[in-house]
């Protein structure tokens, strides 16, 4: 034990909490009754290790990852809570070695029961008809579990991160967006790969050819090494390290060579189109983790008055290092979309645009103009009720209200005044005409500015008069 | 000076914890953080332990600015929360072994760290517990050795006494004492202000964000030399006065209501010494008694003046 604690500490300390002598000869106990009872009750003309085969994917998705997305959640929220992560902060254990400790150690017996499950399901694979793709499927099984896993520890450090240190945070909420996310994973991996099974069906990517399954394997791999340097940056920041979001900047650029990889035709390396179709997603994913980040970052009136400062001194380095992650990301979607803007403006080219808006005269220059000035509009409007929600008296329920605000304009209210035609105060609404498309939102936009900055003034009114 | 605090400036969403705080701190005192609740001593430790960041002004460690090198500050500093966590399920040494082996860089020194910081606070006899079973006390006592584990130059400690039974508090006012004896620095905020007074060699008032006072309260901190006695005699005073003042250890003496009041070095004499040299010197004792130095009346009377001079 002692070389362990030598070579990571964290990792020592989960294996003496998570694994007792109980719990070790429980987990392989209880799976081995089970092949054994797939044994027993299996008739003469089946073969056995089919059925193993499907239980123990199944046991690997149960215990591995499900059971494990809530472990490794728990890992730091735990922590937290039971006021051990101040610790934590102040050990001389590097970020990387934290992060490697928290992600295999915390998950150590999960880790414990999937690979029992891995190993039968590896070895019943050579009975199956493909076992190639059986045996791919099971190493992108071991990539989805690191990265799924990641993630909820990704999520929970920056859900500790935005919390009153006397709250107590339930890991229900991670672990139910840890679930939604992992659903709609499974979705398209079923759809590419488990439905097509057999077919050996391919993906074009960057002119090459390459059949789904691999694919698969290798975008799982690299997105999982980014959510590790994700869980990397965000330990710095838990062991006070001051970095800017140059990561963060660097993600976004890779998503964006990654996903242009998907509309190249073959045997080009640069087509208009497929700059147009993915610089149109990448706005839509950057307006979207603008939300997101938005809901899930800190936002405390602390922090923009510190940014405040920084920018009146001329301080960029120090204002950059602050900077919340939704505040450099809604730049890229207004840059992402102001190009995609002029791309049809001038070239006429957009054909996921065209797809989408097939009922709409994308001709028209002017209301297409309006349609992207009303969208950063209304992106306005919401940020700065987001904020104003938050720099009120009662800031622990803004997310939570911003939500449902949300869910009310853009879902509820378009669908019980549908014949209202009142659509384009709530909401971008290309078929209202230009004046209603950019005058609506703009005075929503003014008039939620004008209160932010009525508020900034009371606070920082309030903080003089205190001093 | 191991702490140097300029102009730091703290605040919260809702409020100004720490405004403009300024002050220093040198090697080897124990110095009592007082103030009321959410006068800013908690955030104070924090930010002195690189574990928050204040809106503005600096604090170094050692040297160490808290923002720009938050790591070689952990290093130096070893802090315990008012509320602190341990891991219940381990054992005390498991415990003691993984905060070691995550807070000391030179591997081949941890093993001497740990049977050191053991001995320091006295828990050798419940190493093989889980750290869930123990007493408050004995938690304390555990949650000090993890804080001191790798040795840092400076400790603080938040409420350390809160919630601990008589005897446990002593026990614990003694390990301050044995802990500054080594050289370490220690800051310590707590509610009791008579237990501080036992250790303390200076006072940090905190009110309101602002520090009211900081001053000096014993001058030798390792010794905590002096002892104020009272006796009750029924001899003439001035006589009494002239013959006690040559006793060995005495520095002050003075009368007040009928009553002697000896200001004793207890380097050179011991309590039990000098009233020793009183009955040889047969010198009529009708009462004995140590009086504390009143850090309580001394808090008073700072936040008082500091409450008057805010009003006017």
């Amino acid at each position: 034990m002692k070389n362990i604690l030598k070579f990571n500490p964290e990792l020592a300390k989960n294996i003496w909490l998570e694994l007792s002598p109980q719990r070790l000869v429980t987990m392989p106990a209880i799976l081995l009754l089970f092949v054994f009872l797939i044994f027993s009750l299996n008739s003469s003309e089946d073969n056995p290790w089919e059925t193993v085969h499907f239980f123990s994917f199944y046991g690997f998705i149960f215990i591995g990852i499900l059971w494990g997305m809530k472990t490794s959640s728990d890992a730091i929220l735990d922590e937290y809570n039971d006021k051990t992560w101040d610790w934590q902060k102040m050990s001389s254990i590097g970020p990387w070695k934290l992060a490697l400790g928290k992600l295999i150690g915390s998950t150590i017996y999960n880790w414990y029961g999937a690979l029992i499950c891995w190993g039968l399901f590896m070895y019943s694979a050579t009975y199956t008809d493909q076992p190639n793709s059986e045996l791919k499927t099971g190493f992108l099984l071991v990539t989805i579990m690191i990265g799924l896993h990641g993630l909820m520890i990704l999520i929970a450090l920056q859900l500790i991160r935005r919390t009153n240190a006397s709250t107590k945070i339930k890991s229900n909420r991670i672990f139910l967006t840890g679930l939604l996310f992992a659903g709609v994973l499974s979705s398209i991996f079923s759809y590419l790969t488990f439905f097509d099974n057999g077919s050996n069906i391919q993906l074009t990517w960057y002119g090459l050819t390459i059949p789904t399954l691999d694919f698969l394997l290798f975008s799982s791999v690299v997105y999982t090494l980014w959510i590790l340097a994700g869980l990397y940056r965000s330990m710095r920041t838990e062991l006070q390290f001051t970095d800017p979001p140059s990561w963060w900047l660097f993600f976004l650029i890779f998503h964006f060579i990654f996903q242009y990889g998907f509309f190249l035709p073959i045997g080009k390396m640069f087509d208009l189109s497929a700059l147009s179709t993915t610089l149109t997603l990448l706005f839509v994913e950057t307006l979207l983790l603008t939300y997101l980040l938005a809901l899930s970052e800190n936002k405390d009136i602390v922090l923009f008055r510190k940014l405040i400062n920084a920018l009146k001194s001329y301080d960029f380095p120090t204002f950059y290092k602050y900077v919340p992650l939704w505040l450099i990301t809604l730049p890229i979607a207004k840059i992402a979309g102001f190009l995609v803007l002029l791309f049809l403006l001038i070239f006429d080219e957009n054909q996921v645009l065209k797809t989408f808006l097939k009922d709409y005269d994308l001709t028209n220059k002017a209301e297409i103009t309006g349609f992207y000035f009303s969208i950063l509009l209304f992106v306005v409007r919401d940020l700065g009720i987001l904020l104003l929600l938050n720099f009120s008296n009662r800031p622990q329920r803004a997310d939570t209200s911003m939500l449902v605000y949300l869910v009310l304009i853009y879902l509820i209210l378009p669908t019980l005044t549908s014949g209202l035609e009142i659509s384009v105060i709530l909401y971008p609404d290309i078929t209202q005409g230009i004046i209603p498309l950019i005058g609506f939102p703009m005075v929503e936009a003014i008039a939620v500015v004008y209160f932010l900055i009525k508020k900034w003034q009371e606070i920082s009114y309030n903080y003089q008069q205190n001093f | 000076m191991i702490i140097t605090v300029s102009n730091v400036t703290f605040d919260y969403p809702e409020k100004r914890a720490l405004n403009q705080v300024s002050f220093q701190i040198e090697q080897g005192t124990i110095t009592a953080l007082v103030g009321p609740n959410g006068s800013g001593k908690t955030t104070l430790l924090r930010s002195i332990a690189a574990l928050s960041k204040p809106m503005s002004g600096e604090i170094k460690v050692n040297g160490y600015d808290t923002l720009l090198q938050p790591r070689e500050v952990h290093r130096e500093t070893g802090f315990l929360q008012d509320l602190f966590g341990l891991y219940d399920t381990l054992t005390v040494y498991q415990c003691l072994s993984f905060m070691a082996y995550s807070r000391i860089t030179d591997q081949d020194n941890v093993e001497f760290a740990i049977e050191n910081a053991i001995e320091q606070v006295g828990i050798a006899g419940f190493l093989h517990k889980k750290v869930g079973v123990l007493s408050r006390g004995m938690r304390q006592r555990v949650g000090i050795a993890a804080a001191i584990v790798h040795q840092p130059n400076l400790l603080l400690l938040d409420e350390p006494a809160s919630g601990l039974d008589p005897e446990a508090r002593y026990e614990l006012s003694k390990l301050m004492v044995n802990l500054a004896e080594k050289g370490m620095t220690i800051i310590v905020s707590s509610h009791i202000l008579a237990e501080l007074a036992d250790y303390s060699t200076h006072m940090l008032v905190l009110q309101d964000g602002n520090v009211v006072e900081h001053k000096k309260l014993k001058s030798n901190p390792i010794s905590r030399a002096f002892v104020y006695l009272e006796i009750g005699a029924e001899q003439d005073l001035t006589l009494l006065l002239d013959e006690i003042k040559l006793f060995r250890g005495v520095t002050e003496i003075l009368s007040m209501d009928e009553k002697i009041h000896v200001k004793l070095d207890t380097l050179i004499s011991s309590k039990h010494q000098f009233l020793k040299d009183l009955i040889m010197g047969n010198i009529s004792v009708n009462d004995f008694s140590e009086v504390k130095v009143n850090l309580q009346d001394e808090y008073i009377k700072t936040v008082s003046q500091y409450k008057l001079n805010k009003s006017r």
